[in-house]
């Protein structure tokens, strides 16, 4: 059939990909720690375009590229906006926030995640811990427990390739840490730039739209040659 | 259907209960010894169809993987005992800690409870007790010819008798809780412990951190109302954005059910 109607509709599954993710970033907008994401699409199948020019008197044919033709395009990556958050003043010892570069060190049954929310609390043993109860690590590895100078004690770590495991938390490998430094009292609120994400979702829609009018024009067509062509009228 | 339409919804209903716990922050803005709440957010699961670093060809990786999330979820309601502003009322029953510590309340049922609210009260025995009838622990009894009342920093109560005399009743002591923030609230100003808030620790008021009773004084509610109010706004404008999302997944689809003729 048309190839267009097929290249329309992938265009309007890519819009939805979109919206998915905006709306992930929207309803995070006042999660604490939350890093928004952005889509990357790219084409796919690239083809390219030749023109044949015949020559007879010669007994060749020129064959000249004009260009390319794209069939497709896909979803190629989701990155992470690790930019910084607005910082909030909420007055709770038990509140931390970084300034600049780097994850908390979490522990969890024996497996370390990380995370920029740090909103943590006080265990019935005096340990610090994040609301699902996960250990906040200190710069030597061990637990901490809370008291009076944990801003000096709170381990802090930069991650290659961070990768969201969902709960706010990172996963990645561990590397040096650079420049940061660790507020009380303060909390990150999440970095999604809510006037970014609805011209967004305005440009989607408004493609979608226009893609699914390429589509019922592709149908006219279809229609058109289906039911009128050759017949005598 | 579109992921996003529930993904958004997810974000209505967390900006709803942040609603919800706001206004019982405010309705007890002027509930003595009331605690304010703080609602917590976190993401949800992420979905991946393709891992970061797995490989694109024999000697390439993927630098960042696929994935779409979603939406947010309620992590933790955290109450924040942080000390109340401290108003004078005059009245030698009305008791008020400044700095760390619970009073200790008597059920009905035998069982201890855990309160800030000292305004307190003598019913018909000299029992001293709260507005609801629980009594304090440990009980104190003022004798029927009293006539002064006065409780020093350090819980020591002492009555003033009609023939002038000064009978010590006994003292008032506190607890403390190493995470308060796990106690469990009951209503009526009232705690209970519960495993995540650690064993009470009883002590002297004044003395290893515990705070000082203060006489005639009311701690009112840590509610800070422009705080309220303006998350009440965020939570607002959040809800408004989330709902946007749904009307913008509807109307896709239903351009998409337009298409077909």
């Amino acid at each position: 059939m048309y190839k267009g109607i097929y290249l329309a509709s992938m265009g309007m599954l890519a819009d939805i990909t979109k919206l998915d993710t905006l709306s992930n970033n929207i309803s995070n907008a006042e999660t604490a720690g939350y890093k928004s994401d952005s889509l990357a699409f790219k084409a796919y199948f690239d083809k390219n375009l030749y023109s044949f020019n015949p020559m007879p008197q010669e007994k060749k044919v020129e064959i000249k590229k004009i260009g390319n033709f794209e069939q497709a395009l896909i979803l190629d990556q989701v990155k992470t906006n690790l930019s910084q958050g607005v910082i909030e003043h909420t007055g709770n010892a038990l509140d931390f926030a970084i300034d600049g570069e780097g994850f908390f060190v979490l522990e969890n049954n024996g497996k370390r995640l990380y995370t920029r929310a740090g909103n943590f609390k006080v265990n019935d043993e005096g340990f610090l811990v994040n609301s699902d109860g996960a250990y906040v690590l200190g710069k030597d590895g061990q637990k901490l427990k809370a008291d009076d100078n944990l801003i000096e004690k709170i381990l802090v770590v930069d991650l290659e390739n961070p990768k969201k495991i969902g709960y706010t938390f990172f996963e990645g490998q561990e590397k040096a840490k650079k420049n940061f430094r660790i507020l009380q009292g303060y909390i990150e609120k999440s970095n999604v730039n809510i006037v970014r994400e609805m011209v967004k979702m305005i440009e989607a829609t408004r493609h979608y739209e226009t893609l699914s009018k390429a589509v019922t024009v592709h149908d006219e067509l279809l229609n058109k040659s289906i039911n009128s062509a050759g017949s005598l009228k | 259907m579109i992921n996003g339409l529930y993904t958004a919804a997810t974000g209505m209903w967390a900006q709803q209960f942040k609603l919800d716990t706001l206004s019982n922050n405010i309705a007890n803005v002027d509930t003595a010894g009331y605690k304010k709440v703080k609602t917590e957010f976190q993401d949800l699961l992420y979905d991946y169809s393709k891992n970061a670093g797995a490989a694109t060809a024999q000697n390439s990786l993927h630098p960042t993987g696929i994935y779409v999330g979603h939406g947010t979820k309620l992590s933790a309601t955290t109450r924040i005992f942080t000390q109340g502003n401290l108003e004078r009322t005059g009245n030698s029953l009305d008791l008020a800690v400044s700095g760390d510590g619970f009073f200790q309340v008597q059920l009905q049922d035998g069982r201890i409870a855990y309160t800030r609210d000292g305004q307190f009260k003598v019913d018909g025995n000299g029992r001293i007790i709260t507005s609801n009838g629980n009594l304090l622990s440990p009980n104190i009894v003022v004798p029927q010819n009293a006539v002064a009342l006065s409780i020093s920093p350090d819980g020591i109560v002492t009555a003033e008798l009609q023939d002038g005399t000064l009978q010590n009743l006994g003292t008032i002591t506190l607890v403390r809780f190493i995470n308060p923030s796990g106690l469990k609230a009951i209503g009526d100003n009232l705690y209970l412990e519960t495993p995540a808030s650690g064993a009470p620790v009883e002590g002297t008021a004044g003395q290893d951190g515990f705070g000082t009773i203060l006489q005639g004084y009311v701690e009112k509610s840590n509610v800070d109302i422009v705080k309220e109010m303006v998350d009440m706004i965020s939570a607002m404008r959040a809800y408004e954005l989330n709902s946007r999302t749904v009307q913008t997944a509807d109307e896709m689809l239903r351009t998409a059910s337009n298409m077909k003729r």
